[in-house]
C-alpha cells in the first residue's frame, strides 16, 4: 500500500476512527501494530515473518544483555543481533548480487561458472527496519538506553505503518517513550498532520510524478540519443524527481503519524541549499546519514584518530561506500556512495587549509557554493539513476562537452521549461528557507494565505492523476 | 478549524467549479483502461466460472462488442472485456488456457492483421498479464476506488490535466478538446465518430495495412494456427467454448485487407486448421450490415445493434448458450 494511493486513504481513515475511540491505550496500540501489519502485508504477506522473527529477537536479545553477566555474553548477544539483522540483509539485497560478481570475476580469469541464479525477492523496507532494529540493539549494548519492557511497544517501534517501507529511520530512544502514556491529539496538531500529508503528496503526486519524472524517464530510457540541453535538464529532472519524491513520502509519515499523535522526525531540510556535502547530509536523510554518523563513521574516526585528519577521511570514505552498498545491490550505487565519500573528504581538507579565509563567509560566495553543491550532487545522481555505468559515463560525457552534442534538443521546450521551473523555484525557495523549518515557515503564514495554498494542493493533487508510481526508496 | 473550514471549502469550490467547466465544454467522465482495469475484469472473469465469456481481441473488439448488451441479449453468461486495444489477443488465449482456475468460454478475435502478420504486438498484453498475475492483493480494491472516481469525475481524465492543458495553451494556444472515445468500466470503448475526420482515420488504417509487415507464409500460418488451435484445445478441454471471430471492416479498409489477406490463403486455412468455431461477419447478413465508419472501428450505436446480431448469432448456432 502506498500513499498516494485511494486503498490508504481509506486504510488511514479507518485507523484513525478507530485509534480515536474512547479505548484502553494497549488497546489503541494494539490496533496500530495491526494495522501496520496489514499495511506491510498489502504487498507481499509471507515477509511479515521476516518482520516478526527481526522483532522477536532483538527483543528478546535486548531484554537478555541487561541480565548478562558477563562482558563476553552481552558481546555473543550482540553478534546474534548482528548476525540476524545484517545475515537477513545479506541474504535477501545482495545474495544475486553476489553470485553474479563472483560469475564474472571468476570469467575474467578465465574460469567458466555458470551457477544457479537465486531468484530472492527484496522485502519490503528491509534495509529500514534492520537499521532500525540494528540501532536498537547497539544502543542496548552501548548502554544509551535500557531494553524496553514491552513486546508489543517493540513490535509497534518497528512496525509502525507510516515510517515503515522508506523510513524515517527512528530511534528506540526517540519512538518507545512516546508508547508510554496515550497520547491525545488536539485539533491544530491534527490539522497540522492532515496539513503534512497533503504537501507530501503534492511533492509525490504533482511535483515528482507529474511533472519531474516523466522527463527523467525520457532522458535515461536506453537508446536515447541526447543532446546537451536533454542531458543537462534530465539530470537536474532526477535531482528533483528524487528529492520530491522521498521527501514526499517523510513528509507524509510525519503527517500521518502526527495524526495518531506520534512524532515522527524530520528527515529533510532544504538539502539543495546545503552550502558544502557535509552540510547536504545534515540535511538530506537525516535519519539515515545520523545513523551511519553514529554507528559507522564515530567508531571508525575513533580507531583511526592517531592518524588526524587522514583518519577521518578514511573513516569518511568507508561510511560513505557503505552508505552506497545500503542503497542498492549494484556497483552503480557502491560508485555513487564513494563519489560522496570523496567529496566529503575534498571538503574536509579544503575547510582544514580555508577555515581562517574571511571572504568564503560573503553572501555571494555562499550562494556560488551551494549551486556549485547541488550540481555535483546532481552529478551523483546520475550513477543512481542510470541502469549501467556505460549510461552514466554517456551522459556525463555530453554534460562535459557540449561541442559534440549541440545539436536539436530532443525534449520539447515545454518540458524544458517545466524543469527550469520547477528546479528554479525549489532552489531560491529552500535557500530562502534554509535556517528554518516548514512549520515555522507554516506559523509565520496568514491562516488564510495557509489555506489557500493547502487548498490549491488538494485541487492540484484531485487534478494530476498520473501514473501510479511507488515510491522511488521503497526498492531500498 | 478556521484554516480547515476555509481550506475545504476551496477545494470542494475550485474542483466544483473546474468539474462544471469540461462538463460545460463537452467533456465526460472515462475509466482509464490500465493494466489495473484489465486485470480486474480478469480476476471476475475467473470468479464467474463456467457462465464467464472472456472477449479477447483488438480494438475492433473494445468498440464494437458491448458486454452490457451482449449480457442483456443472453442473460445465462456473464460477459467480460478483455481486448487490448493496437495488441495481439493470443498471449491472453495462451494465458486463458494455461490458467487452472479459468473455467469460461472465450470469443476471440482473428484480426487479419494481427493473426496473419508477423508483427509482435504483444508486449502490452504480456505486461498486463505479468501485473495480474503478481499483483498484491489490494490491487483490485484500488482499482475499484479508482473507477468508481474516473466514473464520475471528468476532472479524473488525462486530458484536463494541468500541465496538459497548459501545454495546449502555450503551444497551439487553445484549450483541450473532448476526446471522441471513453471507456466504460466494463471495458466497453464508446466511440463517438460523429466527432472524427473519418475520411483521415481510414488514411490511417489503409497505411497500416499497406505499409506493415508482410503477411505470413504458409508455413508460418500453419505453425500459427497450430498454436492457436493447442490453446483453444486446452480450453475446451476444460469444458469452455471458443469462438473465433472476424470483426467488421468496411469500405476501401476492407478491401485491401482482402487484398493483402487473401480469404482462401488466410481465413479458410485458419478455420480449416481450429477445432473452434468460427464466425466470419461477412457470411452473416445481420453482422455484415454494421458498417465502419472510418473502416476499422464501429461507433458506439452501431456497436449496440453489432452486439445484439453477435449475440443472435450465437444462439442461432447454439454456441456459449447452453449451461454447461
Amino acid at each position: 500500500m502506498i500513499f498516494n494511493s485511494l486503498a490508504f486513504a481509506v486504510f488511514f481513515m479507518v485507523v484513525l476512527f478507530v485509534h480515536h475511540l474512547p479505548l484502553p491505550w494497549r488497546v489503541k496500540k494494539l490496533n496500530l501494530m495491526f494495522a501496520s501489519y496489514l499495511f506491510y502485508a498489502a504487498w507481499n504477506p509471507p515477509f511479515l515473518a521476516l518482520l516478526w522473527v527481526s522483532t522477536v529477537v532483538d527483543w528478546a536479545v535486548a531484554q537478555r544483555m541487561a541480565r548478562a553477566s558477563t562482558d563476553a555474553r552481552r558481546r555473543a548477544l550482540l553478534m546474534i543481533s548482528l548476525c540476524w539483522n545484517l545475515g537477513a540483509l545479506g541474504f535477501f539485497k545482495y545474495a544475486n548480487f553476489l553470485v553474479d560478481d563472483v560469475t564474472q570475476l571468476l570469467a575474467m580469469v578465465g574460469v567458466v561458472y555458470h551457477p544457479t541464479m537465486p531468484d530472492i525477492i527484496l522485502p519490503l523496507g528491509i534495509s529500514f527496519y534492520t537499521f532500525q532494529s540494528l540501532s536498537y540493539t547497539i544502543d542496548v549494548y552501548l548502554e544509551k538506553i535500557k531494553p524496553w519492557p514491552s513486546l508489543l511497544d517493540y513490535a509497534l517501534f518497528l512496525a509502525f505503518f507510516p515510517r515503515m517501507v522508506a523510513g524515517p529511520i527512528m530511534r528506540a530512544a526517540f519512538f518507545l517513550p512516546q508508547c508510554l502514556q496515550p497520547r491525545p491529539v488536539t485539533a491544530s496538531q491534527f490539522g497540522w498532520g492532515f496539513t503534512l500529508l497533503v504537501l507530501g503528496l503534492f511533492e509525490k503526486v504533482v511535483l515528482a510524478d507529474g511533472i519531474l519524472a516523466p522527463v527523467a524517464d525520457f532522458v535515461f530510457a536506453p537508446g536515447t540519443r541526447l543532446q546537451f540541453v536533454d542531458a543537462w535538464t534530465g539530470t537536474f529532472a532526477v535531482s528533483g524527481q528524487i528529492f520530491f519524491d522521498f521527501a514526499g513520502y517523510s513528509t507524509c509519515a510525519m503527517g500521518s503519524g502526527l495524526c495518531l499523535g506520534f512524532l515522527v522526525p524530520e528527515n529533510f531540510r532544504f538539502p539543495y541549499a546545503a552550502v558544502g556535502f557535509s552540510d547536504f547530509w545534515r540535511r538530506w536523510h537525516i535519519s539515515f546519514s545520523r545513523w551511519i554518523l553514529d554507528y559507522i563513521f564515530m567508531p571508525l574516526q575513533m580507531k583511526w584518530r592517531e592518524w588526524r585528519t587522514w583518519g577521518t577521511a578514511a573513516a569518511l570514505l568507508m561510511t560513505f561506500l557503505a552508505s552506497g552498498i545500503w542503497h542498492g545491490a549494484a556497483w552503480t550505487f557502491v560508485f555513487w556512495g564513494a563519489l560522496h565519500g570523496f567529496y566529503l573528504v575534498a571538503e574536509l581538507l579544503y575547510r582544514k587549509w580555508t577555515h581562517n579565509v574571511k571572504f568564503l563567509q560573503r553572501n555571494w560566495v555562499c550562494v556560488a557554493g551551494c549551486l556549485s553543491t547541488f550540481v555535483l550532487i546532481s552529478i551523483a545522481w546520475m550513477p543512481f539513476r542510470a541502469r549501467d555505468f556505460d549510461a552514466a559515463l554517456a551522459m556525463l560525457r555530453i554534460m562535459m562537452m557540449p561541442a559534440d552534442a549541440m545539436g536539436a534538443c530532443l525534449l520539447d521546450w515545454c518540458l524544458v521549461a517545466r524543469v527550469v521551473l520547477i528546479m528554479t523555484g525549489t532552489l531560491w525557495m529552500q535557500w530562502r528557507l534554509r535556517n528554518s523549518s516548514v512549520e515555522m515557515q507554516a506559523e509565520r503564514l496568514p491562516w488564510w494565505l495557509r489555506a489557500v495554498l493547502v487548498a490549491a494542493m488538494i485541487v492540484a493533487l484531485f487534478t494530476s492523476p498520473g501514473e501510479d508510481r511507488a515510491f522511488v526508496y521503497f526498492q531500498f | 478549524m478556521r484554516t480547515w473550514a476555509l481550506t475545504l471549502a476551496l477545494a470542494v469550490a475550485s474542483l466544483s467549479t473546474l468539474e462544471l467547466f469540461w462538463r460545460a465544454r463537452g467533456f465526460q467522465p472515462s475509466v482509464r483502461d490500465r493494466a489495473e482495469l484489465w486485470s480486474l475484469e480478469r480476476q471476475r472473469a475467473n470468479r464467474a466460472g463456467r457462465n464467464a465469456v472472456v472477449l479477447i481481441g483488438t480494438s475492433r473488439f473494445l468498440t464494437g462488442l458491448d458486454p452490457a448488451v451482449l449480457n442483456q441479449e443472453i442473460p445465462a453468461r456473464r460477459f467480460f472485456q478483455l481486448a487490448i486495444g493496437g495488441s495481439s489477443p493470443f498471449p491472453v488465449l495462451d494465458d486463458l488456457a494455461k490458467d487452472p482456475l479459468f473455467r469460461g468460454n472465450v470469443i476471440c478475435e482473428v484480426h487479419p492483421g494481427v493473426t496473419f502478420r508477423n508483427n509482435a504486438a504483444e508486449q502490452i498484453p504480456r505486461a498486463w498479464l505479468d501485473f495480474f498475475h503478481h499483483r498484491g492483493w489490494v490491487a483490485d480494491t484500488e482499482a475499484q476506488l479508482r473507477i468508481l472516481l474516473q466514473q464520475r469525475l471528468t476532472l479524473e481524465l488525462a486530458d484536463v490535466t494541468p500541465t496538459v492543458v497548459l501545454r495546449g495553451l502555450l503551444q497551439e494556444g487553445r484549450l483541450p478538446k473532448p476526446n471522441y472515445v471513453r471507456f466504460r468500466a466494463d471495458r466497453f470503448l464508446m466511440a463517438d465518430y460523429g466527432r472524427v475526420d473519418v475520411a483521415r482515420q481510414m488514411a490511417h488504417w489503409l497505411k497500416g495495412v499497406r505499409s506493415g509487415e508482410e503477411p505470413l507464409t504458409e508455413p508460418q500460418l500453419r505453425r500459427r494456427c497450430a498454436q492457436i488451435n493447442e490453446s483453444a484445445s486446452r480450453i475446451q478441454q476444460h469444458g469452455g467454448q471458443v469462438v473465433f471471430l472476424r470483426m467488421v471492416s468496411s469500405g476501401e479498409l476492407y478491401k485491401a485487407e482482402e487484398q493483402h489477406f487473401p480469404r482462401e490463403r488466410y481465413w479458410s486455412v485458419f478455420v480449416r486448421s481450429v477445432s473452434a468455431p468460427a464466425i466470419d461477419f461477412k457470411e452473416v447478413p445481420a453482422l455484415a450490415r454494421s458498417q465502419c465508419a472510418e473502416g476499422s472501428h464501429l461507433d458506439y450505436r452501431v456497436a449496440q445493434r453489432f452486439s445484439q446480431a453477435l449475440a443472435a448469432e450465437l444462439v442461432r448456432r447454439g454456441l456459449l448458450v447452453s449451461r454447461r
